[in-house]
Parts: C-alpha cells; structure tokens; sequence
C-alpha cells in the first residue's frame, strides 16, 4: 500500500530544505484567527490569500493553504464553544456540548479538548491517508447517486435525534429547513419560491442563513446578559485547567479514532464534507455512550466526537483532490485553484508519478497536526477572552462582523439580506422551542438532498431492485439502519433472553 | 370564556405553528403551479406532508390545551431589548446601500451601544467609528469586488 522508496524520498526532501516549513506557521495562525471569527468561513480566508501562492513552489503553496485549513478546522469551534456561533458548517456539531459546557464555566477544559481532539484527530486521518489514499481515491469512484443519498438521508435522520425539548418542534424545524433548502431552481426547470427574486435564484445562500440562524439569533437571545458566562469567576482563563480538557481527550482513544475514521471517510466523498461527517462522529459517540442523555447539556465526549471527525475531513478531502482532482467543497475548490496554477491536475496520473510530492504533503500535513498544539494553546487564551468582553460591546460587534462576511461570501448584498432575514427566524424558532441546529441541517442538506434522490430515482426508473445492484449501497443502508436500530433492538433481544 | 378572549391576547406559539403551515401549502402550491412533473414534486411533497402533519398535531395541541392566558415567560422590558436591537439590525442591514459599509457599520454600533445604556459619548465614538471603519479598510482590503462604502 505505500511506496517505501517514494515515502524516504519525500521524507528527505521534507527534512533537507526548510522553506515548505516556513509557510506552515503563518497558515495555521491565519486559519485560527479567521476560523475564529464568527462569520467568516476559512474558505473565504484561503482565497483571499491564494494570490500569494503564486509567488510559492507547488509544495509549500499546498502547506501554505492546508495550514489555514487545519488551522481554521479548529479555529471555527473556538466560536462555537465560547458564543454558541460555529465558525464553519463542520463546528455545528461542537456547538452542541461545546457551549453547555462554556455557560456553566468550563470553557477552558471544552477548549482544551477541542484541541486535542484536532491534533489527534487530524493526525490520525493522516496517517489513515498515508497508507489508504490508493484504496479510498478507489472507493470514492465507486460511490454514486444511492450511496450519496445514503449519507444524506444519515444526516437527515440527525435531525429528530437533535431536539433535546420537544421532538416533534424538532423534526418540524429540520423539514421547514429541508423544504427552505430546495427554494430556487428544481430539477424540472423551474423556480419555486423565490417570490420573484433574482437573489434566490439559486436558492438561499446557506451559509449566511447559518450564520444569521446561529451567530445573529444568539446574539438577540443574549442581549439581556451581562457576559456570556455570568459568574464572574468562572469567566478566567486558565492555562492549566486549558490543559486539564487537553489531557481530558486522551482517556477518550477510541471516540478519537472512531471520529478520525468518519471523518476520513465521509470526507473523502465530494459535496458532503466535514458538517456531516462531525454529526455522524456525534451521533454515534451519543448512541454507544452510557449515559445518552448528557449530551447537548455539556457532554465532553461530545465535543471530543465533533471536532475529531471535523478535524480528519480534511484529511479525507485531500485524498480526493490530489486523487482524483475533484474538490469537496469551497476549501478544498481553493486548493484546486492552487493546483491549476501550479499547471498540476490531480488525478491517479499526479498520484503515480508524483507519488514523492503526495507523500511530502501527506507528512507535512502530519507535522502541522502537531504544530497546532502549541499555536493552539499560544492563541487559545488571547481569543478566549472574548468572554470577558461585555454583551453591550460583544452583540453589535457580532452582528456586524457576521454582515461583513456574509458580504465576503455573496458579494453583493443578498449576504447580509440573507443573515437579517435568518436571524430573525432563529430568534423565533428559539423562542419558541423549535430546535436551530435541526433547521441549520435541513437547509444544509434540503438541496443536496433533492438533487441526489432525483439522480438516483432517474438512474434506477423508479425500480427498488436497483439497490440490489448496488453492493456499496446494500452495505451503507445496513450501516445506517444499525446505527439507528441496532441499539434498541439489542436491548429488545436482551430483555427477551432475560425476561 | 369566549373563543375570541382565549386568543385575542396571542398564544404565539400557536401563531407561529400556523404559520408554519400556511407558508408549507404556499411553498407547495408555488411548486404545484411552476409544474407538476414527478422530478419537481418528489421530494417535497413528503416533507411538506411531515410539516403539515407535525405542525397540525402542534396546533391542536394548542387549542386544546387548558391555558387561557398568553405566556408571560418573558419580561416585557427583555423583550422590547430584542426588539429594539433588530429593528436598529435591520435599519442596519436595509441602509447598508445608502450609507456603505463603513458609516453605516459606524452608526449600527454606536446606537446599539447608546440604547443599550452606554452614555459616554467617546467610548461610544470611539469604539463605533475604530470598529465600524477599521472592519470596513480591512474587508475593502481583502476582498477581489467593491463594495457599497460613504467615506472609505
């Protein structure tokens, strides 16, 4: 599986010449600082900075633009823990312990893990990539319309298991979120629900409807608080008990590892990215845990979970970028951007003959799984005073920064349009109980969704034997349908043998 | 009590939910109208169905329920903070043509800070026109298209 004479020619490269190293520093603190800031998407940072790749070789330009990845990977749940705002689509999932945990004052330790679970997590899908990314760039051929509705529909089923009050205002949310996601162009060729608007078009921009249901709503909901943690005591920032989280993360190896083998897989397959592959890693942590309950109230293993699979996406992105030249999503489509203007197309033709390059990236990335850790820990407690910064200051702060970045990501302004509009929604939704992660998915997956089920209907004629044909498909629903049943009905079968 | 009484004051709640529902047959209807090919309808179709369902059962639940006064879990004076602090995003966000990103980010800021109780007029100033404008440099820096600016 590794080319052991391409692997020591990329070590020695890696090791003789310093200059891929040089870039690594300045990307992971670019990526912690943007990730960071709510409303801002690291994607956005990494094609602002793109032009500078022209003045690189190819190798330290990838370093250059996977540091600010890696970097933002973790950045986005600084947010996400400390203000209840993911920095990415991919932190959602951090939100849901990750902030429990900073209200009653443990933010500190949630930061802590959070980082741990980055380091480890990404450096773990690495050394998954080193030795799997022939086999995985294979599977991800083989996935289509079916596999990928699959996952979807995966994602989808989140949507009940997320609301921690009321179930049905829960899975009313993540459908009102399916159906917004489908606003625009159908397949049929037709617009629905654009009331006219050239601006929806293309449906609604989601991420600044993310940002406006999250970053914006939560600000309305905190207006009336002093600080984010009320207890004055509790708002401190402690190296030590940042370390404590920290350490907290290695008694957990296998939330660690089951999170980098989500991650590296659901990453590898295009358009579906670390968002999903965080909630799988989540949910499945939550199913096999001992006390299920606990999470969304301030469960570490929860944070532990998401930012494992967030931080290993990447890895799993990578594989399909250089393997096949197809990116993920917006990062990954940066670096695609890198590649063409380096004259490289990946692809299994790059793979065989540049074998040594993909390898030198490969080992760098698993260098920069390291360096996070002190850069992360330099920066953690320079950002996490946010929490000390009066909500009188903090709230139109947020909100303005959110409409600056939304302006970044549309540029015009259907942006900040899209965050007002959304965060008045989320406020309401809030209010009344109905559940914002659960609208977040269903606008995230709604159109993806469509389009997949459409495809697969079209290629079978509508015929259910067509899964039949599809061996990858059989395996993936028996996943699925384990992951959701499998528990309850061992306890069924337990209770019957005992009873 | 008369029904008009019971619902008068507002169970929002409930409002909201039918909302939800008529917004749903909207959206359907929308698509009905645009076409009724299977590749239109498929997907949507089902989840409006589940909103319509879940959402009924919410209403009736609602209604049948044995409150006859409208919730007061919120203090009215929390409540008109909210208010206050969308209407100003929302002046915001509707001005941003007008006034640019830079004065209009400026003004956004300095009365959230002054409704919000802040009355020193320099830390107001200061911290609006710092913010307001130094956001607005960087981004007109960063990004690769223009964007809507008074001053800058």
């Amino acid at each position: 599986m590794i080319d052991w004479t391409s692997l020591s020619d990329a070590v020695a490269f890696l090791s003789s010449d310093i200059s891929p190293w040089v870039v690594v520093v300045p990307g992971l603190l670019i990526g912690l600082i943007f990730g960071a800031i709510p409303g801002i998407q690291i994607s956005m940072a990494m094609a602002i900075f793109l032009p500078m790749t022209l003045y690189m070789d190819f190798i330290q330009a990838m370093l250059f633009l996977l540091a600010m990845f890696t970097g933002g990977g973790y950045g986005a749940a600084i947010p996400a823990i400390l203000m209840n705002i993911p920095g990415t689509s991919g932190a959602i999932a951090t939100t849901f312990d990750g902030y429990p945990m900073c209200r009653r004052g443990e933010h500190n330790e949630a930061l802590g893990m959070a980082l741990a679970a980055s380091c480890v997590g990404s450096f773990g899908g690495y050394v998954i990539l080193l030795f799997m990314i022939g086999p995985l760039s294979s599977a991800v051929l083989r996935v289509g319309p079916l596999e990928l509705t699959i996952i979807v529909l995966w994602g989808i089923t989140l949507i009940a298991a997320l609301s921690n009050g009321s179930m049905v205002k829960g899975v009313v949310s993540g459908l009102l979120g399916l159906l917004a996601g489908t606003i625009g162009y159908s397949e049929a060729g037709v617009t629905r629900g654009t009331m006219g608007s050239d601006y929806l078009l293309d449906g609604i921009p989601v991420i600044p409807a993310m940002i406006g249901m999250f970053a914006a709503s939560e600000m309305f909901s905190l207006i009336n608080k002093k600080y984010l943690v009320e207890e004055g005591s509790s708002r401190a920032i402690s190296p030590r008990s940042i370390m404590k989280g920290f350490l907290f993360a290695f008694r957990r190896p296998w939330i660690i590892m089951r999170g980098s083998v989500i991650g590296t897989g659901i990453g590898t397959v295009p358009g579906v990215g670390s968002f999903v592959a965080s909630l799988l890693s989540y949910m499945s942590t939550k199913k096999s845990s001992k006390d299920p309950e606990s999470f969304g109230k301030g469960n570490p293993d929860g944070v532990i979970a998401a930012e494992a699979a967030n931080a290993t996406s990447e890895a799993g992105s990578l594989a399909t970028l250089l393997a096949l030249g197809i990116p993920g999503g917006a990062a990954t489509a940066v670096m695609l951007a890198a590649l063409a203007m380096h004259n490289i197309t990946g692809g299994p033709q790059f793979i065989r003959e540049e074998t040594e390059v993909v390898y030198a990236i490969i080992l760098a990335n698993l260098g920069q799984a390291i360096l996070l850790l002190p850069l992360g820990l330099l920066v953690i407690p320079l950002l996490a005073n946010v929490i000390k910064v009066p909500m009188t200051y903090l709230v139109p702060s947020v909100l303005a920064i959110s409409v600056f970045g939304s302006f970044g990501l549309t540029g015009d302004l259907s942006g900040p349009f899209t965050v007002m509009v959304f965060a008045i929604i989320g406020w309401l939704l809030k209010k009344y109980n109905y559940s914002i992660p659960a609208a977040v998915i269903g606008i995230l997956l709604g159109g993806l969704g469509e389009e997949l089920f459409i495809y697969t209907y079209q290629i079978s004629g509508g015929q259910v034997s067509y899964i039949l044909e599809r061996p990858l498909g059989i395996a993936m629903l028996l996943i699925l349908l384990m992951s959701l049943f499998g528990r309850p009905l061992i306890n069924m079968l337990l209770r019957s043998r005992i009873g | 009590m008369s029904m008009m009484r019971k619902y008068k004051i507002g169970n929002y709640d409930l409002l909201l939910s039918i909302l939800m529902v008529a917004l749903t047959i909207g959206y359907v209807f929308d698509a009905v109208t645009a076409s009724t090919e299977v590749v239109n309808l498929i997907f949507i179709v089902p989840v409006a169905a589940g909103i319509l369902v879940l959402s009924g059962s919410l209403i009736l639940k609602e209604i049948l329920s044995s409150k006859k006064e409208r919730d007061r879990d919120d203090d009215d004076a929390d409540l008109r903070s909210v208010y206050k602090a969308m209407a100003l995003f929302v002046g915001y966000v509707g001005t941003l043509g007008w006034l640019g990103f830079d004065v209009g980010t400026a003004v956004f800021i300095g009365s959230s800070l002054w409704v919000q109780g802040v009355r020193k007029p320099l830390a107001v100033f200061a911290f609006s026109s710092l913010l307001g404008f130094g956001l607005a440099a960087f981004f007109q820096f960063m990004l690769p298209y223009p964007m809507p600016m008074l001053l800058l």
